[in-house]
């Protein structure tokens, strides 16, 4: 009786699961299958679900007619180093706020937090007026560094540090380890699980960004893809094919870092679990 | 002494070398466009810089998705390019910053003849009587008509000067009813405002008088205009309603050859020569009681205020919207030309003309240049967008034939009138 409830459980979680990933899917795949269309034949009728041939120059126009190989580096370079630059930051500030003594730490942290409050959209004119003064723009100390602090990552990290147990740090300190030590040796690997969360998101988001790359870039080579790509997109037509087959390999990197980082998912989920 | 001249000379020599170097001024272009366009530039760049060794112009690619965030940010910081592409129906708002540069001392200077471009397009580039822009290209509407449908009505193509009775005839010959459901309309359409100005001005109306005091939308000339254009659908049931269109758009209907007419710009060339299949043409937009009137809209480059070298910024602007420019960007097939006709380039002009005539069909394509004579630009002004929002929200239960046009536009005319009165008040200041 009970193992047959069991089962039912399992087949409706199975029924939902499968819907929900498939709705995740189809929009992937339809990218896909959009990349390999003839140019112009999208939006033909009957919907053509999978083109009959492959049209292998979408891809061959995507990295011939414009600099993708370019724009992919510039990506990579920007989602790599607001990740290191986030992890390191959220980490150490993150840290600090958790475990040491100092005098106005509750409103500093608060200052912090208060931050997530302000609209992106709100601090890009500032950002570039002052980035401009400093001669930055165009260059990627303009693409990476205004993100070297970010609230989310220091209270994610800070969360985190609170919740693990003091104890192995007080064991660290008895040995005679100095604060950095406990910092690098004992509290850092044990928020290995939120630093892959942390790098996951960071790295999303700065594959992602396209508004401020945009605003921070004159020349058409310091592009990260997401803005390259949207010279595919005029005012009088849009080439979907094309777009789609620079989207198709721009997914590439993210899914790598998701498959990378996601043991680290996983364990960590199933940590709170047990302690739970 | 021979020697001493000789050494002088190679010193002025380099001298001079060292100033005309230093006298080359950089001129930087914005615009959005796709890699064609870029590569238009780039060429066209090329060109202009070989024949200007003083000036070197430089074109600065920003994508048209949050292009006018970038442009404001860059003004901003007093970083501003020297020239910017802009659109007509976004620039009051812009101008009213004061970031472009009003254009007449240039003129002035140059004896520069604009009598080459279309007057609706320079109208629409005026910014408190002065002209900001010298115009690229311009959008404007005629009616498309698919010329197997008229022939199996046994209707003749219709007469360039048609009316509106002609154009509601046409329409209802051309609606096809079978077992009391339409399976074919007259006429395709569309409730975005470009569409349906058409149907206000050629009736006499306007949105408001001309120095914007006064909202007029709701005045008779202009219901009645529009309320003709609404009974297409709803009283003569000539143009297909939310229901029937389902989810084909306006174009899409008419491609499919469900509709005979639709009222559309020349954007629709190449899908159509592509995609059609019947033989199809255009004809300039019946005449009301005052006569044909569509839209002029379009683009072209603004000079920044802020910019440094507004001389050389001047020469590389008369030459980008100059007969070179325009060909170059005519070749590629995507715009009609802002210049009409320059007596004094009669070779060039000549050279737009023929880049602009593309093989048929349509067969006759004059008309987009023709209807230019009366065409009037949207009337857009600093915060055009909130009327347009406005206007947008109290139409939308004239579109579902809930409402009729006079009842709703003099419901949401308070609010329009003191969008008006607030602009009226900000530019006395």
């Amino acid at each position: 009786m009970h193992k047959r409830k069991q089962r039912i459980a399992d087949a409706v979680i199975f029924v939902v699961l499968l819907v929900g990933g498939l709705t995740m899917l189809v929009p992937f795949l339809w990218m896909i299958a959009t990349s390999f269309k003839e140019p112009g034949s999208l939006f033909d009728l009957p919907i053509q679900l999978w083109p009959h041939h492959l049209h292998w120059e979408n891809y061959k126009r995507v990295l011939t007619a414009v600099p993708f190989g370019r724009w992919y580096l510039n990506s990579l370079i920007i989602a790599l180093g607001l990740t290191f630059l986030n992890l390191t930051s959220g980490a150490m500030a993150g840290y600090a706020f958790a475990r040491f003594r100092w005098k106005g730490k509750d409103a500093m942290f608060l200052l912090s937090l208060i931050t997530l409050m302000i609209p992106a959209h709100v601090l890009i004119i500032p950002l570039f007026v002052i980035l401009s003064k400093i001669g930055w723009i165009d260059t990627y100390y303009a693409l990476i560094l205004p993100g070297l602090f970010d609230a989310f990552a220091i209270f994610l990290m800070r969360q985190n540090f609170i919740s693990l147990p003091r104890e192995l740090e007080e064991a660290a300190l008895i040995d005679g380890a100095t604060p950095w030590q406990i910092y690098w040796k004992v509290a850092l690997p044990l928020a290995a699980p939120a630093l892959a969360t942390l790098g996951t998101f960071t790295f999303l988001a700065g594959w992602n960004s396209f508004l401020w790359p945009l605003v921070a870039t004159n020349s058409i080579t310091m592009r990260p893809i997401t803005v390259g790509l949207a010279v595919f997109n005029t005012q009088f037509s849009t080439e979907w094919t094309v777009l789609m087959a620079g989207l198709s390999l721009a997914t590439i990197p993210p899914i790598i870092v998701f498959l990378a980082a996601q043991k680290y998912f996983i364990r960590g989920l199933t940590l709170g679990s047990l302690k739970g | 002494m021979k020697r001493w001249t000789l050494a002088l000379g190679a010193l002025a020599l380099v001298l001079g070398m060292g100033l005309g170097m230093a006298r080359t001024t950089k001129v930087v272009v914005a615009g959005w466009g796709g890699e064609q366009e870029i590569a238009m530039y780039n060429e066209l760049f090329k060109k202009f810089n070989a024949t200007h060794p003083n000036i070197k112009a430089e074109f600065m690619h920003i994508p048209a998705k949050d292009y006018w965030t970038k442009i404001t940010a860059m003004f901003a910081a007093g970083k501003a390019p020297d020239l910017f592409f802009t659109n007509n129906i976004n620039f009051p708002a812009l101008a009213s910053k004061r970031v472009a540069q009003p254009l007449e001392p240039f003129i002035k200077k140059d004896n520069y003849d604009t009598g080459i471009f279309y007057k609706g397009i320079l109208d629409a580039f005026k910014y408190d009587g002065k002209l900001m822009a010298l115009p690229r290209d311009i959008s404007n509407l005629v009616v498309y008509y698919n010329r197997d449908m008229l022939k199996a009505a046994g209707l003749p193509d219709p007469d360039p000067n048609w009316t509106w009775d002609d154009f509601l005839r046409y329409a209802k010959a051309l609606t096809k009813e079978e077992n009391g459901k339409r399976t074919q309309w007259g006429v395709s359409f569309y409730t975005f405002f470009l569409f349906w100005e058409p149907w206000v001005w050629s009736n006499g109306g306007r949105w408001y008088t001309p120095d914007h005091t006064k909202f007029t939308l709701n005045q008779p000339a202009a219901t009645e205009g529009l309320q003709f254009y609404v009974d297409l659908r709803w009283k003569y049931h000539v143009a297909p309603t939310p229901e029937e269109s389902a989810d084909r758009s306006a174009y899409s209907m008419f491609l499919g050859g469900k509709t005979a007419f639709i009222v559309d710009g020349r954007w629709r060339v190449p899908s159509l020569k592509k995609k059609a299949k019947f033989d199809w043409d255009i004809i300039p937009f019946p005449k009301g009681k005052a006569g044909s009137i569509v839209d002029i809209d379009g683009s072209g480059w603004a000079m920044s205020s802020q910019s440094r070298h507004k001389d050389a910024a001047w020469e590389v602007l008369k030459f980008l919207a100059g007969p070179e420019g325009s060909l170059a960007f005519t070749k590629g097939g995507l715009i009609i030309p802002a210049i009409g006709f320059d007596p004094m380039h009669a070779d060039a002009t000549n050279a737009i003309l023929k880049a602009f005539f593309q093989p048929p069909p349509p067969r006759h394509q004059q008309y987009f240049l023709t209807v230019n004579k009366t065409a009037i630009p949207t009337e857009t002004f600093e915060r055009w967008s909130e009327v347009q929002n406005l206007i947008n929200k109290a139409l939308s239960p004239v579109w579902q034939g809930k409402e009729d046009v006079k009842s709703a536009l003099d419901k949401v005319a308070p609010q329009v009138q003191k969008i008006l009165d607030e602009v009226q008040a900000e530019r006395k200041k």
